[in-house]
């Protein structure tokens, strides 16, 4: 038996890959390379693996994880080796991690980080002001319910790319999580001018507390 | 206008990526034919066909061609290419569809033609053949309904055939001539019209009498033949079948491998197309299967790999594969699914063997209430065969029973709409009558009835199909009939099919209705939330054509039908022979027991029919 973290990426059209049909991908991944994923017990087994943070449809990511129990041991080269004739289009496999009592766990996750990118160029004095503000206030539309939140506490950090572009490390997990869509409308809210029309995102890591990555 | 930027606005954008693994990537600008292949459905249906993935890695076999895929956008989707003129696009490289050398349509059922029209009208494209220019891409079209191409006889610039695995390739050789020496798309035609299978609809003059029947059908090019004769694969066991076949991201109607263990029928129910256009019955040996099999589940990951045929238990091997694939499949976690298969005490241990936790339901087809209707239809399964299996299934540790049947048969009288209840009953007696130690505790038995349609090529080409009220008439005489609690009852509306009967044995004339339902909005048609037969109806009144005459009119043997010109082996003598013997409901035994000579060996030639 042995238990991996694997970091992989979506890009170009694997974006729009929903979460559901990620799991059915692994599914086929594993079978293709002929590594035995470990089954559940049960009336109706399933394989035992699980995407640690779901991902927006729409949104691309150079840093997705997910953990996968093998029936038996892999070694980590030969298992990377295998997956990479494997995957699709826009899928890679920057690395492989084995998992112990020591590593990080899925509910350890607090916070993503994001390279954003639109059409509406933002100045970097904008962006201070944007991020002196006490509280940001947003309408934030629930299954259940919707009110007026402050967004405040989940933005831990934004700063201007070279390219026009903007990061933005903020709220994932569990316990609090700020979508990039809701960020985007509190800066149209808060910033003048800034109104963008085509808007691309790409999720660059997976973070802890500490604003470590999770592998 | 960024395709990123609307599909965001649309469900299921994987529908539209054609990224998905095992899809062909080459560099168009180093392709000598551009082939289109489209079907006139949404992605997962279209996608779940086995005669696309077949054509499309062929076709893509050859280093200088590249196929792609086309399917209908969804209307969300439409709604935005129209809003931002964005035309229809191939999956593979979003190129527009009118770039192409070829589009081809795979014809699967008549209530997907207004698709077609749309999806050329996305594409830019002029619907009818004759208003298209050398620019416009050829449009060609093959499948199941093409066997009656008639109705879109005015689109499409040819049609292929019968099987396409060495048809298609014979075509790609003559345009790849043709673009090397240049000439007119009508040149091409002229030149590919004498490949055996090519049917060029504008070749041929139609004239019509008083009554509206078909006066008279002639050619109006010497070359072209006076009959074309679909093509077969005479050697099945070493036909091409692709064992890289793509596997889509979303989830698709039939989302497995699947196995195509054999071609043809040996049954000859009366009431089904298949059985008679896809003969003679061909083979592939286990051996061949098998190794096919092993490449499909390496090549794409699948979890679940299907038998596919007319009549899995027909298959003459059936016990050498199965043990094989069951070997090669178990301990893989890879399911086997055998869709089918007639109940007996063989199958019913392969059953066991293959599902070892689910019980899931059981299908059982009489098609018909009565043995008398039975074998009009020459559907041959008895009482008793019935009796045997339910009890098997019972004893067996199954609840769930379904059976189908059909409505609108010929001859059919209440007594027959009577005994589809009857039998449901003396199932739910079968299982009272079953030892309850070993008995489901639950029992649930499923009565699913469709209407009728008449196909062309089969013995009840030329009868009238029962009216709307008919048909209605006798859905609610079942409904009233079923009172077993453990009995429900499935029927929907029978407006499709009397539309389908419509197309389905329709001719030239059709080909305005068809324009003017799409001009009035008509698309999806086989979706029932997009079906309206108010748009069908205005589009017959304003172009003035009675569809009665199409689908509830009886035809005499005399009379030349739209599709007399297409020869599919099995004869006219044959069917109407067959259509006598029902009359006086008379059976005819399968080709194994002993040849009807429908007309298949002296048309292919040699000893098919196995």
């Amino acid at each position: 038996m042995a238990k991996f973290r694997i970091q992989f990426t979506k890009y170009g059209d694997m974006k729009y890959v929903s979460h559901l049909d990620l799991i059915r991908l692994f599914t086929r991944i594993f079978h293709r390379a002929q590594l035995p994923v470990a089954y559940s017990e049960g009336f109706n087994p399933h394989p035992k693996m699980a995407v640690l943070l779901p991902l927006s449809v729409g949104t691309e990511s150079s840093c997705e994880y997910i953990d996968v129990d093998f029936e038996k041991g892999v070694g980590m080269l030969d298992c990377m080796k295998k997956l990479k004739s494997a995957l699709p289009i826009g899928m890679e496999i920057p690395q492989i991690g084995e998992l112990n009592e020591t590593s990080a766990k899925p509910k350890e996750i607090r916070y993503a980080s994001y390279e954003i990118r639109t059409d509406s160029p933002v100045t970097e004095a904008q962006m201070d002001a944007f991020l002196d503000l006490d509280t940001i206030e947003i309408m934030k539309k629930t299954k259940r319910s919707e009110g007026i939140v402050d967004i405040k506490p989940d933005i831990m950090h934004m700063g201007l790319l070279e390219d026009g572009g903007f990061t933005a490390i903020i709220s994932a997990g569990s316990n609090a999580n700020l979508k990039c869509e809701v960020l985007l409308e509190a800066m149209k809210k808060y910033i003048d001018g800034f109104a963008p029309e085509e808007v691309t995102i790409l999720r660059t890591g997976i973070l802890n507390e500490r604003g470590e990555p999770l592998l | 206008m960024n395709l990123d930027t609307i599909l965001k606005h649309v469900e299921k954008p994987s529908r539209y990526i054609g990224n998905e693994y095992n899809s062909v990537h080459k560099n168009p600008a180093d392709m000598n034919i551009r082939f289109g292949f489209c079907f006139a459905d949404v992605y997962e249906i279209g996608m779940s066909h086995l005669g696309m993935k077949i054509l499309y890695h062929l076709l893509n076999s050859a280093d200088d061609i590249y196929c792609e895929r086309f399917f209908t956008p969804w209307v969300d989707m439409e709604e935005q290419m129209r809003a931002h003129n964005i035309p229809l696009f191939s999956l593979e490289t979003k190129t527009p569809a009118k770039e192409f050398d070829f589009l081809g349509f795979t014809l699967q059922y008549e209530m997907s033609y207004t698709n077609i029209l749309n999806m050329l009208d996305l594409g830019g494209i002029p619907l009818y053949a004759k208003d298209r220019t050398e620019e416009d891409p050829i449009i060609c079209a093959g499948g199941p309904c093409a066997y009656n191409p008639e109705p879109l006889a005015d689109f499409v610039d040819f049609f292929m055939l019968g099987e396409g695995e060495e048809l298609m390739m014979e075509v790609m050789d003559v345009y790849r001539f043709f673009k090397k020496n240049g000439g007119t798309k009508e040149d091409f035609l002229k030149e590919a019209v004498k490949l055996e299978g090519v049917y060029v609809p504008a070749f041929y003059d139609v004239s019509y009498n008083e009554d509206g029947t078909i006066q008279s059908f002639t050619k109006n090019y010497d070359d072209a033949p006076d009959r074309i004769k679909k093509r077969i694969i005479r050697d099945f066991d070493k036909c091409f079948a692709p064992d890289n076949i793509i596997v889509p991201f979303m989830e698709i109607v039939h989302d497995r491998i699947m196995l195509e263990v054999f071609r043809g029928c040996i049954r000859g129910c009366r009431f089904c197309q298949a059985g008679m256009i896809y003969r003679p019955v061909r083979e592939r040996s286990p051996e061949t299967l098998l190794d096919l099999a092993q490449r499909l589940i390496n090549n794409t990951g699948y979890e679940e790999i299907s038998l596919s045929s007319l009549s899995t238990s027909d298959y003459t091997r059936l016990k050498e594969l199965t043990d094989g694939l069951l070997d090669m499949t178990e301990d893989k976690k890879i399911g086997l699914s055998l869709p089918s298969l007639r109940l007996d005490n063989f199958s019913m241990e392969l059953m066991q063997k293959v599902q070892k936790v689910r019980k899931s339901g059981l299908t059982f087809a009489p098609e018909a209430g009565t043995q008398r209707l039975r074998d009009v239809i020459n559907k041959n399964i008895t009482e008793e065969d019935l009796h045997n299996a339910a009890q098997m299934a019972f004893s067996g540790g199954y609840g769930t029973i379904k059976l189908y049947f059909m409505i609108g048969l010929p001859t059919e009288t209440d007594e027959d709409i009577l005994g589809i209840s009857h039998l449901a009953d003396e199932v739910v007696s079968i299982y009272k009558h079953t030892d309850k130690e070993i008995r489901n505790k639950n029992l649930r038995v499923t009565v699913s009835v469709s209407s009728f349609v008449p196909k062309p090529f089969t013995p009840f080409q030329w009868v009238g199909q029962n009216t709307q009220e008919t048909l209605f008439r006798k859905q609610m005489l079942l409904k009233e009939a079923i009172r077993n609690r453990y009995v429900s009852y499935n029927w929907h509306e029978s407006t499709l099919s009397v539309l389908e009967g419509v197309f389905a044995r329709g001719d030239r004339r059709l080909s305005k209705v068809l324009v003017e339902a799409h001009r009035l909005g008509a698309k999806f048609d086989s979706w029932h939330e997009f079906f309206h037969m108010d748009t069908w109806m205005e589009a017959f009144k304003n172009t003035d054509v009675d569809p009665d005459f199409y689908n509830i009119r009886e035809r005499s043997y005399e009379e030349i039908l739209p599709w007399d010109h297409i020869d599919v082996g099995v004869t006219k003598k044959f069917l109407i022979n067959e259509s006598e013997k029902a009359k006086r409901g008379e059976t005819t035994g399968n080709c194994r027991e002993k040849c009807s000579g429908c007309g298949v060996i002296p048309a292919f030639g040699g000893d098919f029919c196995g």
